[in-house]
């Protein structure tokens, strides 16, 4: 039941269409925040909203669109909340707070505009108590009002599973009194990671690939970059969010190049520049140098450094391996990630050469972590073709291709591999 | 725990059609996926069936049993192959099937073996 007032909206084809789904995506998580900020319980207040969307379905056409939609919205749902409430028959503590509620939503819907609480909502979605792996499909849900049944198939998730989580996650946060509020500075740093965190989980599969061309992609990289840009807009203090957006945009600004005419994919080295998104390159530099300046170097902004190298290897022709290599060092250093490790080999081997790199990779191999990591194995096919170990290297191609899920790459890959020279 | 992913795809629209090069191809993926769970430790068993029109039925008609031609299910998908997988929840299995070169022109269907309730100690 919970957040179908989103899909409500897109399903319907009239005048009011258009705003009301511009409302819906802009506002969705801003209602939630403000209707569940005091009873904590988000899926009350996603089915509050829902009933006021379907209510504004009704209206608006009849009616028009009113001169402040989500005055309009929240007024409706706060009335069902009450309702609902009342119907439950809780007790008067709960009345307090609903009370509570009341002047407050009145309050924010007779002012100029709804305040925006969606980074104490974004906290609460990415909180440490919850299971990690539910966290970024709760902010898809609750921040943007996607539906289970997209979530899940984002996810490889069965609809049924991951309702189920979303339920028990939404339950865990009204019991165990998570709050909705941004931690303070002694706590933030550990925090505000796990937000980044769960935002990059929504865009890829969050291991990073060794190309650096092609992390594993949800369908909902429009939905992802729209949860990185608010949380850069809410933190446009913390270098590590700016990070974060920056690279994502470069990640999102080739996405265009990785597949040619016949749908096939094309690897980084290959891909036509002429189809990257200038502007947003451009935009990833300018918010990578604004995180620059914070002078508080992280995780993301090593990794939006990289993609940044690529960008400029392949627009000026000049390769600075040593810089990449620095790059991964440090990242190593933060993350102990065997992807990165992998990452860094690959630049290795480019001053060093095949051989030198596969030295190194061979200590990554008793990884357990890397066993069923495509991109391991593809790079490990590459340098062996390359050292003209070709027996060796089909082996490894054929790992890669087992593993792969995405048609297109396993066919470059079986290319690669029937290339290989007898 | 175990899950068996059944296989479907449409022989006739698909498999027939394609050269000897693409089915030696389309070959090769299917082992390629068979290794990579190997390697992971994950494969109790990968079987393929022959066509579906090889199938026959047997069911009892009257006062003894009646043998049919061809699959039992009507429809343009047929079970073509399983796979027995050893994994930890639904989700690795769900990874897994994603990873299966049936997807695309076929469907996977997973199911988890049923275990016996542990005996009362």
């Amino acid at each position: 039941m919970a957040a179908t007032g989103r899909a409500a909206v897109t399903s319907q084809g009239n005048a009011a269409r258009d705003t009301a789904e511009m409302v819906a995506r802009d506002s969705y998580g801003r209602l939630v925040a403000l209707l569940a900020v005091r009873t904590r319980d988000v899926a009350a207040a996603e089915d509050a909203l829902a009933d006021a969307f379907a209510a504004a379905l009704a209206d608006w056409p009849a009616n028009g669109v009113p001169a402040k939609p989500e005055a309009w919205l929240v007024t409706v749902a706060r009335r069902r909340l009450i309702d609902a409430a009342r119907r439950r028959q809780t007790g008067d503590a709960a009345e307090g707070t609903l009370r509570l509620l009341a002047e407050e939503v009145d309050a924010a819907a007779a002012g100029p505009g709804i305040p925006d609480r969606r980074l104490a909502l974004l906290f609460a979605c990415a909180h440490p108590a919850l299971d990690p792996a539910i966290r970024a499909p709760l902010m898809l849900q609750v921040v943007l009002g996607l539906d289970a049944k997209r979530i899940a198939s984002a996810f490889l998730m069965s609809p049924a599973a991951i309702g189920k989580r979303l339920g028990r996650a939404k339950a865990r946060i009204r019991e165990a009194g998570i709050p909705f509020a941004v931690p303070d500075r002694a706590e933030l740093p550990g925090r505000l990671d796990t937000v980044l965190d769960a935002v990059y989980a929504a865009f890829g599969d969050g291991w990073g690939d060794p190309a650096g061309t092609d992390a594993a992609r949800r369908g909902l990289s429009a939905e992802a970059l729209y949860l990185a840009r608010l949380a850069a807009a809410l933190m446009p203090d913390e270098p590590e969010a700016l990070g974060l957006l920056a690279l994502m945009l470069h990640a999102e600004a080739r996405r265009g190049a990785r597949r040619n005419g016949e749908g096939d994919y094309v690897p980084l080295a290959d891909q036509e520049t002429d189809l990257w998104d200038a502007a947003m390159i451009a935009e990833a530099e300018a918010v990578l140098r604004r995180a620059s300046t914070r002078g508080a170097i992280g995780r993301y902004q090593l990794e939006a450094a990289v993609q940044s190298t690529h960008v400029e290897r392949r627009l000026t022709g000049r390769a600075n391996w040593v810089a990449v290599i620095q790059l991964y060092d440090a990242l190593q250093a933060l993350t102990g990630s065997p992807v990165v490790a992998l990452n860094r080999l690959l630049a290795v081997a480019e001053i060093d050469g095949a051989e030198a790199a596969l030295g190194e990779m061979d200590t990554l191999a008793g990884d357990r972590r890397l066993v069923d990591y495509q991109p391991y194995w593809a790079a490990r096919a590459e340098l062996l073709a390359r050292a003209g170990a070709h027996g060796e290297s089909r082996r490894a191609y054929a790992m890669a291709i087992g593993l792969e899920q995405d048609p297109a790459v396993r066919r470059f890959l079986l290319r690669r591999q029937a290339g290989l020279p007898e | 725990m175990r899950y068996i992913l059944l296989l479907y795809q449409d022989e006739t629209g698909f498999w027939f059609r394609l050269s000897d090069a693409e089915r030696a191809a389309e070959g090769a993926r299917y082992e390629a996926f068979a290794r990579a769970l190997g390697e992971a430790g994950q494969l109790v068993a990968a079987e393929r069936f022959e066509p579906y029109y090889t199938a026959r039925t047997v069911r009892r008609a009257g006062d003894r049993p009646a043998v049919g031609e061809g699959a039992y299910a009507d429809t343009p998908e047929q079970l073509g192959g399983a796979f027995i997988i050893e994994v930890a929840d639904e989700e690795e299995a769900l990874a897994w099937a994603a990873r299966c070169p049936t997807i695309g022109h076929g469907v996977v269907e997973i199911r988890r073996l049923w275990q016996p309730p542990a005996a009362p100690p």
